[in-house]
């Protein structure tokens, strides 16, 4: 099954920022980013491997294009490719609503991991007012699991005071994370990667390396974003269920707002279908749940559950102690 | 050089200082002379052909908003409400109950080989307001057995039976949205919008669009050849976004046997995502450097918003009357600006789908800014399909250089739907409002969307002169235009706004011999019978079609 990540915002709004800067950072995965303009993706020519003018392949594990026939038809022809991306990323037009977006990764052989919306600190709240494009802009903020303010620094921080509490009723169901330049930790836009949580609490920034788990990269390699993942604030704990959770109980937590909770990522098995294992991916407060067809089984991964949160409201320990309470009986 | 001189009872010419005659001299596929006979013998030796001694010729029509996909509709079981011609001349019969269409997938079902999907095209709820929602007890009448797969006019919707549902695994569990359900839980059949429609994985492979495939463009030259359609525009051509089809469309069209010239309006990128508008303006420059005479590649073709009956077109104040307001903008102001200037500046024409008032305002203030930066008077930018711009807007668009293309097949095939379901009937009647248009002095042209109404300019025409409803209302007597405007719109208007009327679009000396063979002339029947008039064929840069006349029909 192929993660899908849908990014969205209105035009000018800093999405292709956010798009480099995931090219350049990389995901750890293999990717694939259908970007809304082609000609607008704007990477290093060291990172590039292979350019043929409209597919762009980087060092790191992605490659880069732009949509020539209807998304529906391309998500069809990708999920029976051999070498069929993990993750597709899908950068969305300035005014596409990214709700009806994704479901199209609601399809047998993608799952959906997350819709982020990028919005402009400067202009979004202007934009969502506009008499033609007003609610466009409403739609997206209403679709977002995570929303990345973008360009903090021009706006003075009483400003975005305001804009986070207005943004708590524009984008009921978002995280809010402040960013200059579209740059946010990837784990955050992407989710994390289950294949390398270890289990336990981890380090503020230990998240943020995906390319330290590509064995074709240069182990000295100086990433653009070190200073910044170095001070990125945010905390990760992997949890281990050990068998079978309560459905509401899980869902209580995930979607609470005081829990802090900006991305998760897991496998587990409900009390109430003990028959199958459902990828649970968490947005901002949207959880997606999909249940994996047996010859997906993911035994290694079977239990865990990786949350990426931002404290303080983001308490660690306590929270590990709340999700204990939801193992069934 | 060869020379044949047409005879004809009549020859209606578009021209002003030569309205009639009744013969035409064609030399190298152009027109050398219009007169009589002995006036067109002045040009030396000439063959006399007959054939037409009883018809009537008229410019070739000019469809300047079609699609070539109306090949498709043809392909499949047909289950739309209005009748609709096929290639061979005959005509698939409308249903008009949902008997009709049990009727007509019993009739489809009992061809196919055992265990194959039955798909069944163009259903479209809207002309049955008193049934039920079509749902798979409906279609389970026809087989529970064999998987069939209903697709909705709108191109947004399926409907299938328990059968379908059965062999696709799609269940109460189903994940994705768009799996309507009924009361009890179970999926009732309906599929909403391509994801939930994809999970029928046959049927979608089959219907989703064989998007550019150049076999559609001689099925579709058939059409326009049987409707009298000499030049053809496809309004979402393809070239920019997958230049690899060049060769084979361009090859398609420019084979002798096809009855049509093809001109390509062309997408800068798919819709719903941006582009280098100016590489995109670059390269159709490029392309239309390699025009042949069959195959012209024109300027950009901008989507800007939805369709009326669907409620997703964006509409000003107080926009729709009943249902919910949908209106999807599908381009921002600013790229519809840059759009714009890019084609502008390099001397391209925009045609720009604009159902809604709202986005033809977006897109005449558009045009304004670009035209104040650069001034390029001649430009003959279009507002596509029309339906709704307003009186002040084509006010703006006549100073501006602006042209319309209005849908006014629409008063017919939605008149009766649009007065009681999208805008009331007070708006209903200012709808495709081409008196207001040209009086206010916006050049003019009426299309049929070909795929949405079959092609073809007689119907456009009947329904712009007389305004009736399929119920057999008038919807807006005081937009109504004469069958002469009529007839200028549909051949000398359509080639204004392709930049194609120093060379189509009448018969005059010098412009290519492009003809429609017709029983009698629109401008001399009851203009209620405009759409009745009987089509012989057509005359291709002076190549004769005849048009099958098989004189029955199939279902």
């Amino acid at each position: 099954m192929i993660d899908v990540v849908v990014i969205g915002g209105y035009l000018g709004s800093g999405k292709t920022s956010l798009v480099n800067h995931l090219l350049r950072t990389g995901t750890g995965r293999s990717t694939l980013v259908l970007v809304n303009d082609f000609g607008a993706v704007a990477v290093e020519p060291e990172l590039v491997t292979a350019s043929d003018g409209e597919l762009l392949t980087l060092a790191n594990g992605c490659v880069c294009c732009s949509l020539s026939s209807p998304l529906i038809e391309t998500l069809v022809a990708l999920r029976e490719r051999a070498d069929r991306p993990e993750l597709l990323v899908i950068e969305t037009s300035g005014v596409a609503d990214p709700e009806p977006i994704a479901h199209h990764a609601m399809i047998p052989g993608f799952r959906l991991a997350g819709i982020v919306v990028v919005a402009d600190a400067e202009t979004v709240r202007a934009r969502s007012e506009h008499a033609l494009v007003g609610r466009t802009v409403q739609r997206q903020l209403t679709a977002a699991g995570l929303v990345v303010l973008n360009k903090v620094d021009l706006v003075a921080s009483a400003e975005r005071d305001r804009l986070h509490a207005w943004l708590a009723i524009a984008a009921p169901s978002a995280v809010v994370v402040d960013a200059q330049h579209g740059e946010v930790p990837v784990a955050l836009v992407v989710g994390p990667d289950l294949a390398t949580a270890t289990p336990g609490i981890g380090e503020p920034d230990d998240h943020d390396h995906p390319t330290d788990h590509d064995h074709d990269h240069p182990a000295d390699h100086d990433h653009d974003d070190h200073d910044h993942a170095a001070t990125d604030p945010h905390r990760t704990i992997t949890w281990r269920a050990g068998g079978p959770v309560d459905r509401e109980a899980l869902l209580a937590i995930l979607g609470d707002v005081d829990a802090g909770i900006v991305r998760a990522k897991g496998v587990l098995t409900f009390a109430d279908r003990p028959d199958r294992q459902e990828m649970v991916q968490v947005v901002g407060r949207r959880v997606h749940l999909t249940a994996l067809p047996d010859r997906a089984r993911d035994t290694a991964a079977d239990g865990r559950l990786v949350l990426i949160g931002l404290p303080p409201h983001f308490d660690p320990a306590a929270l590990e102690a709340h999700l204990h309470t939801t193992r069934a009986e | 050089m060869p020379t044949t001189i047409f005879v004809a009872r009549k020859v209606v010419t578009m021209h002003r200082s030569n309205p009639t005659a009744t013969a035409v001299a064609v030399r190298d596929g152009r027109v050398l002379a219009v007169g009589t006979v002995e006036e067109c013998q002045a040009w030396g030796e000439a063959t006399i052909d007959t054939t037409f001694a009883d018809k009537v010729l008229i410019p070739g029509f000019v469809e300047a908003h079609g699609h070539t996909m109306d090949a498709l509709v043809a392909s499949f079981p047909y289950v739309g409400f209005f009748d609709y011609p096929l290639p061979d001349g005959t005509v698939a019969k409308g249903v008009k109950s949902y008997r009709d269409m049990l009727d007509a997938l019993r009739a489809a079902d009992a061809e196919l080989p055992p265990g194959q999907t039955l798909l069944a095209n163009s259903f479209d709820p809207i002309y049955f307001p008193d049934e039920p929602r079509l749902t798979r007890e409906h279609l389970d009448l026809v087989s529970t057995e064999r998987p069939i797969y209903v697709r909705h006019a709108s191109g947004h919707l399926a409907t299938v039976n328990s059968g379908l549902l059965a062999k696709e695994g799609i269940d109460r569990d189903c994940p994705t949205p768009g799996v309507a359900r009924g009361p009890d839980g179970e999926p009732n059949g309906e599929l909403q919008e391509a994801p939930a429609m994809s999970l029928a994985v046959d049927a979608f492979k089959v219907t989703s669009r064989a998007m550019f495939d150049p076999r559609v463009v001689g099925i579709h030259a058939e059409l326009c050849r049987n409707a009298g359609v000499t030049t053809s525009t496809e309004l979402v051509g393809g070239m920019l976004i997958a230049p690899q089809i060049e060769d084979a469309w361009r090859a398609a069209a420019e084979a002798p046997e096809t009855p049509v010239r093809m001109v390509l309006y062309n997408m800068p990128s798919m819709p719903g995502s941006s582009a280098d508008h100016g590489a995109a303006a670059d390269a159709a420059v490029a392309l239309a450097q390699r025009d042949t005479p069959k195959f012209r590649n024109k300027g950009a073709k901008l989507v800007l918003d939805g369709s009326i009956q669907g409620w997703t077109a964006v509409l000003l104040w107080p926009g729709y009357i009943t249902g919910t307001d949908h209106g999807q903008l599908l381009m921002s102001p600013e790229e519809t600006v840059e759009a714009v200037r890019a084609f502008h500046r390099r001397r391209l024409n925009v045609h720009a789908h604009c159902n809604g008032n709202a986005t033809a305002e977006m897109f005449i203030d558009a045009v304004e800014q670009v035209l104040a930066e650069d001034a390029w008077l001649d430009h003959r930018h279009v507002v596509q399909h029309s339906q709704t711009t307003l009186p002040h807007q084509y006010r703006r668009m006549a100073r501006l250089g602006l042209a319309a293309n209005i849908f006014s097949n629409h008063i017919w095939y939605w008149g009766d739907q649009h007065a009681s379901l999208t805008l009331g009937p007070d708006r209903a009647r200012g709808m495709w409002a081409c008196r207001t248009a040209l009086d206010m002095g916006v050049p003019l042209s009426l299309h049929t969307d070909s795929g949405v109404t079959p092609i073809g300019a007689l119907s456009p025409m009947w329904c712009a002169v007389n305004r009736v409803s399929y119920r057999g209302d008038v919807l807006g007597e005081h937009e109504r235009i004469t069958p002469y405007e009529a007839l200028h719109a549909v051949t000398v208007g359509a080639a204004h706004q392709l930049h194609m009327d120093d060379e189509i679009g009448s018969i005059e000396p010098g412009k290519r011999a492009d003809f429609a063979v017709l029983d009698e002339s629109p401008l001399d029947v009851d203009p209620m019978a405009i759409r009745d008039i009987g089509v012989w064929g057509t005359v291709v840069g002076g190549v004769v079609y005849e048009a099958p006349r098989p004189g029955s029909t199939t279902s």
